[in-house]
Formats: C-alpha cells, sequence, structure tokens
C-alpha cells in the first residue's frame, strides 16, 4: 500500500496506465481507491465495465472506504441479469459495447454545471474486458479520445488498469496513450 | 472477413474456438492437469468436481488451494457439511503437499454447516459467503461440497440458487471449485453442469486384483480446447498427480 | 402528412420490407457451413426450432452463429439469455471465434436478459408480454431463446401451455426463432418442447477410442424440409461451428 502512494504520489493532472495481474483486480481497486479517497480525499467517477457497480460499492464498504465521493458509471449491469440499484451516485449506461455510450454519459457529467465537474480523477476498472465487448479498432480509438474527451481536457488524473500478460496488445495501445505507467507486482497484493 | 488491427496468428484446429491469450488462466495445482486444460482454468470461472465418496474430491480442492497458497494468493474453503477445523487438519496431515501454517492464513476455512442446519433461507447462506469473500479478497475458493444445499431449497429454486452463487463468484473475482456428490441415477449432477464453466469427473474402477483404480476426466471447459476421456489419477501422499496418456 | 424519420413511418417501412423479404425468401442461410445443404438451403422462414445437446455440445456458439449471419445479411438478430449465463459473461468466451464482429453486438443483434426477468416473475403472460414487447422494439428477423428449457423448471404445469403461447406468439412476428434447449444425458431432446417446434436439431458427442471427442449434429424434424438424417460429424473450430454432411 505504501508501495503504491510513493508511486502516485506526485502524478496529479496526469494519465495512469496500472499493470498487475488481473487475479488480484479486488486488491488493486481496494489499494488505489483507499489512496484517492481516504487518503489523498480525492473526488472521482468510477466507470464499472468488469462487473455491476455493486461488488465494488460492497468491497469498499466491507473494507472500511468512504464513498461519498465517488461516482460510478455502470456501463456493463445491463447485460449482466442482476438488477441495477438505484442510487444519487450511481447512473446505467446501456451498455458496455459502444465507446460513444461512455464518452458522451463523460462529457456531460463533467461539464460545467454537471454532476461529476468538481471530481479530479476518473478510473476505468478495466481495459483488460473491454476486449469480450468490442473489437480492437474501436478499443484502441476509444483509448485515444479517453483523455481528451473524457478527462475535461486533460484536467483530471486518469487511471486506467490492464493486465500487461494477458492483452499484450491492448497495453502497448494503452501505453501509447498515458504518460506514467505503474505496473503493481505481486509482490504488494499477496497475502 | 475483419481483421483486427494486429492480426492473430494462425491457429489450427481448436475444439472451442479459443485463443490461449484471450484471457486469464490460473493453474490447478494438479500435476498433468493443467497440460489436458490450456495452461490451467479460465480466470474467472466456476469448477464442478465431481465424484462419488472417496474419489478425491478434498484432496483435489486442497491441492487448488495451497497452489495459490504457495504463490501467495488467497484460499477460502467452505464446508457444507458440519466439519470443525480440527477434522480438516487431521484431514491435511495426511499428505505432504500441505502446510499446516497457510490454515488460518493464505486458506481460511469456513463452516457453513450449522448455517444451513439452522434453516437459514439460502439468502442468507449467499451473503454470508459474501461477506467472507469481501473481507478476505480470495483468488481460489472452494465450497465442498455444493450439492447438500439441494436438498436445503424447494427444486423450483434450486437452479435460480445456483445461477445466482455462480454468478456472484465470477463477478467477486475468483476461480471457484464446487464438489459435487454422485447419486446412483446419475454420472454427475446435471443442473450444476448447465450453469458451470468447467466440469470434472472423478470415477473409479476395481481392476481384476482388487485394487482401486482412480480417474480423471475432463467433461467441460469452456473456451478451452481440453482433453476428453479418462486419465489415470495416482494419489500419494504428495496429493493427486493425472498420468496424461494412461487410461 | 408524417415526416420521413418519424419512426412510426421508418417501422412500416422495416414492415414492408420484411414481408417483402419473407414472400420472397422462404428459408434463411443458417450460418454453419454444410448444414444448408442438409436442409434445402436453409431453415424456413419463419419458423421455430429446437437445437438441443447436454452441457457442452455448442448450443450457444451455434445459435450466435446464426444470428452473426443474420447480421452479416442486414438482417435483425435478438438474443433472450435465461438463467444458463448472463451476457455479460458469455461474450468473454466468445470472442475468438472468427465468426464474431463486435460492432454489431447491441446494433444488428440486441442481448437481453430474460434471466433478470425471471428471477423475479413466475407469472407465463408477464413472460410472454416481456418478450413481445422486446420483438416489438427490435423487430429480429433472427430470434434465440438459450437456454429455454429452465422456464420447465419454473413453470412447471404451466410450461406446456407456456410454450404453445410463445410458439404462436413467435409465428405472429415474422422471424426464425431457435430455442436451444439443454439434455438430461440419458434424453435425446426435450420432449415437450418437441411438440411445437417445427425443426428439431440435436448436438451430441461421443469419445473416441483415441481419447478425443467427436461431435455431432442429427437433424431430426424440420417441417416442409426434404432434409438429411442421421448424425453427421461436427467441427468447432476457430471459424466456429462447421458441419462435414456425409461424414460419421
Amino acid at each position: 500500500m505504501s508501495n503504491l502512494v510513493r508511486e502516485l504520489g506526485p502524478h496529479e493532472g496526469k494519465k495512469v496506465l496500472l499493470t498487475a495481474n488481473y487475479i488480484y483486480l479486488n486488491k488493486v481497486i481496494v489499494c488505489l481507491l483507499k489512496y484517492l479517497l481516504f487518503i489523498k480525499h480525492m473526488k472521482g467517477v468510477y466507470i464499472a465495465v468488469d462487473r455491476p457497480y455493486t461488488y465494488t460499492s460492497r468491497l469498499l464498504e466491507k473494507q472500511g472506504i468512504p464513498q461519498e465521493h465517488l461516482f460510478y458509471l455502470d456501463a456493463v449491469s445491463k447485460i449482466s441479469s442482476e438488477k441495477f440499484k438505484e442510487a444519487k451516485n450511481a447512473e446505467q449506461l446501456d451498455g458496455p459495447f459502444c465507446s460513444f455510450v461512455l464518452e458522451d454519459a463523460m462529457a456531460r457529467l463533467t461539464k460545467s454545471g454537471g454532476h461529476c465537474d468538481d471530481m479530479n480523477f476518473v478510473f476505468l476498472d478495466n481495459l483488460t474486458v473491454m476486449l469480450s465487448y468490442m473489437d480492437e479498432k474501436c478499443l484502441y480509438g476509444f483509448l485515444g479520445q479517453f483523455v481528451i474527451k473524457l478527462a475535461k481536457d486533460g484536467r483530471m488524473l486518469t487511471l486506467t488498469l490492464v493486465d500487461k500478460a494477458a492483452h499484450p496488445n491492448v497495453y502497448t495501445a494503452a501505453k501509447k496513450n498515458c504518460d506514467i505507467e505503474i505496473e503493481i507486482p505481486g509482490d504488494w497484493l499477496r497475502t | 472477413m475483419k481483421k483486427g488491427l494486429m492480426d492473430k496468428p494462425d491457429r489450427s484446429h481448436r475444439g472451442d474456438g479459443m485463443e490461449s491469450d484471450d484471457f486469464v488462466r490460473i493453474k490447478s495445482g494438479i500435476p498433468g492437469l493443467d497440460e489436458m486444460i490450456e495452461g490451467g482454468f479460465p480466470f474467472p470461472s466456476t469448477i464442478l468436481v465431481a465424484g462419488a465418496a472417496g474419489t478425491g474430491k478434498t484432496t483435489f480442492c486442497l491441492q487448488f488451494l495451497c497452489e495459490g497458497a504457495k504463490n501467495g494468493e488467497q484460499g477460502l474453503f467452505f464446508t457444507t457439511l458440519s466439519e470443525p477445523t480440527q477434522w480438516m487438519l487431521r484431514f491435511v496431515s495426511r499428505f505432504n503437499f500441505i502446510n499446516k501454517d497457510f490454515f488460518g492464513k493464505e486458506i481460511k476455512y469456513v463452516e457453513l454447516g450449522s448455517l444451513l442446519q439452522e434453516g437459514k433461507d439460502y439468502k442468507e447462506v449467499l451473503d454470508h459467503i459474501e461477506e467472507e469473500i469481501t473481507e478476505v479478497m480470495p483468488q481460489r475458493i472452494v465450497i465442498d461440497p455444493i450439492t447438500v444445499i439441494k436438498d436445503m431449497i424447494p427444486p423450483d429454486k434450486y437452479r435460480g440458487f445456483l445461477y445466482e452463487l455462480t454468478m456472484r463468484l465470477k463477478n467477486w473475482q475468483s476461480a471457484t471449485i464446487l464438489t459435487g456428490e454422485v447419486l446412483p441415477n446419475e454420472p454427475y449432477p446435471v443442473e450444476v453442469s448447465y450453469i458451470v464453466d468447467c466440469v470434472l469427473l472423478m470415477t473409479y474402477k476395481e481392476s481384476e486384483e482388487g485394487a482401486r483404480r482412480k480417474y480423471l476426466e475432463v467433461l467441460k471447459m469452456r473456451g478451452t480446447n481440453h482433453q476428453s476421456g479418462k486419465n489415470l489419477l495416482d494419489v500419494s501422499k504428495e496429493g493427486l498427480l493425472v498420468q496424461a496418456g494412461l487410461r | 402528412m408524417l415526416e420521413q424519420s418519424d419512426p412510426s413511418v421508418h417501422r412500416v417501412g422495416m414492415r414492408k420490407e420484411v414481408e417483402k423479404m419473407a414472400s420472397k425468401l422462404s428459408r434463411l442461410p443458417s450460418g454453419i457451413p454444410g448444414l444448408d445443404s442438409m436442409m434445402e438451403g436453409g431453415f424456413p422462414f419463419p419458423s421455430t426450432n429446437l437445437v438441443a445437446g447436454s452441457a457442452g455440445t455448442g448450443k450457444t456458439t451455434f445459435a450466435l452463429q446464426f444470428l452473426s449471419q443474420g447480421a452479416k445479411d442486414g438482417e435483425q438478430g435478438l438474443f433472450f439469455t435465461t438463467l444458463s449465463e448472463p451476457t455479460q459473461w458469455m461474450l468473454r468466451f466468445v470472442s475468438g471465434f472468427e465468426f464474431i464482429d463486435k460492432d454489431t453486438f447491441g446494433k444488428e443483434i440486441q442481448y437481453v436478459e430474460l434471466g433478470t426477468f425471471l428471477r423475479g416473475e413466475r407469472d407465463p403472460e408477464r413472460i410472454l408480454d416481456f418478450i413481445e414487447d422486446h420483438i416489438t422494439e427490435v423487430m429480429p428477423q433472427r430470434i434465440v431463446i438459450d437456454p429455454v428449457t429452465v422456464l420447465g423448471e419454473l413453470l412447471e404445469d404451466n410450461y406446456r401451455s407456456f410454450l404453445y403461447d410463445l410458439t404462436t406468439r413467435l409465428k405472429n412476428w415474422q422471424s426464425t426463432t431457435i430455442l436451444t434447449g439443454e439434455v438430461l444425458p440419458n434424453q435425446p431432446y426435450p420432449v415437450e418442447v418437441s411438440y411445437i417446434v417445427d425443426g428439431i436439431l440435436v448436438l451430441s458427442y461421443e469419445i473416441a477410442p483415441e481419447g478425443g471427442r467427436r461431435k455431432y449434429l442429427e437433424i431430426l424434424k424440420m417441417r416442409g424440409t426434404n432434409h438429411m438424417t442421421g448424425k453427421h460429424l461436427v467441427d468447432i473450430s476457430v471459424k466456429g461451428f462447421t458441419v462435414q454432411p456425409g461424414l460419421r
């Protein structure tokens, strides 16, 4: 945890690519959001593409991490067969299939007067699964647009997560669109 | 034909159309098995290990959890029977591959039997499982056996329960083994087989000399070109070992 | 006077196209190489068909390939998942198939989680209305319900009449539907469903002496079609499902 703090420390306002072994996803999320929400007291948008947002929400609750400054954009619960849990800090998108839907939602939320206009980070969880739902061309185009459209002209700290070993192609494309790459080694996450 | 930006290498015959670099895999911990299943179980996934009593299901599960424990992965072992930890530790001491120190740390043992016997609604059981998962954040989970729950749920709700359980387990990012007791009139627990991603069947046969030979067969594995047919299983203090190619 | 951009005009226009198609084309290509030649060029249009098999025989792959063919031909497809796998997980395992075009997801192929609805609902009428609402909205030429057999466990005594009502309603919607059916190991196909469908395809497998799996497809019934009979060898690879008619 302190290792992650050290790495992320001076990087606000930048585009960060996190790489970690996918099997430790829950620990990575807890670690990252603990740092951003609890320690740095930042406010952010969490984009859920891997599983309905309620899983992360329950996880954070159990781990004692406050969520009042987190806004959930749920891109996957529509195709998950779980009922979307209505909440004032959560919005359900039509599906994870089209990146425009995601881009438009973010633009709307983060523009002046939008629900999330005072937020300073956006975390996309995660790139590894996005290939299930969109083809490579679409995904790489989205990556290029992610910061420009999504992150208020680069003023937000944007974080994406990929498993380098599982998807080397996606990693390579994502790397082109980031300022900083932080590799989270298994050692930090092991029991 | 549509092509991706990076052309995928030409793959010759693969049973399920999948390429092994399209998703993550996790090692089973059973020597000889990973080679049969393209390197390991898909992750996340749910795996049914079915077999009659004494075929080695619990050993399989422990070997699976120990494989993770060795590498710093967290494991969660749920028993649906009322077996206290001491029973498990006695079972475990029979084998060399298990490090007792894992228990309580890398391998957390949770006894669900009493909860089930109290007649709790299955939703409470699911919530209890979820409490443990969110606390411990395991990569590997075992529920041994899953079939006793069938007796505690009305038949028209069983499928829904299994569906919800397996969906949640996968959304919690784990590879979960569910063990299934086999009844005399069925080769394996059929309702479970439809819902899980992988089905492994453990059987035994008595040879002419009266020796008992154990076998492992991969019946189903999503996204994987797996080997089919029975394979001889060697059982020793080192645990289970699949003797590939031997029938 | 209605504007060209008025959605109801568009819908009427589409319906006319569909009806034109229906009278011209009485068959839809299945999308499964080798299969169309076994059934006079494809599935009858409209029709309801059962594709039955035990776990791991390729029913979902078959169904997806069928819809993908439609998407390629400019047709609209609708995929209902029930209590087997939500779309979220189903799509994770199919990315590698060459016939999958992810650009069609959410567009030419729409996915609906009937399973979410089923977990709160047991009334056959409401289930039928739910299905029909989506059909009216999407106007598909191809429909899949995967699998339909779980409804048997949920509806019990109401299952037969539900199936009957389902096929009656589907007939009114000018589409070719595939219902997938899970079977028990000793059961060739789900009997209740077999009564109400126009076609029945059975997927099965054997363990070969050398240990591999031999997969088969058999057309048991196809109304109005002079179809091939017997088991035919099936191959599932990165290209998807292919049938080798004539090979046993």
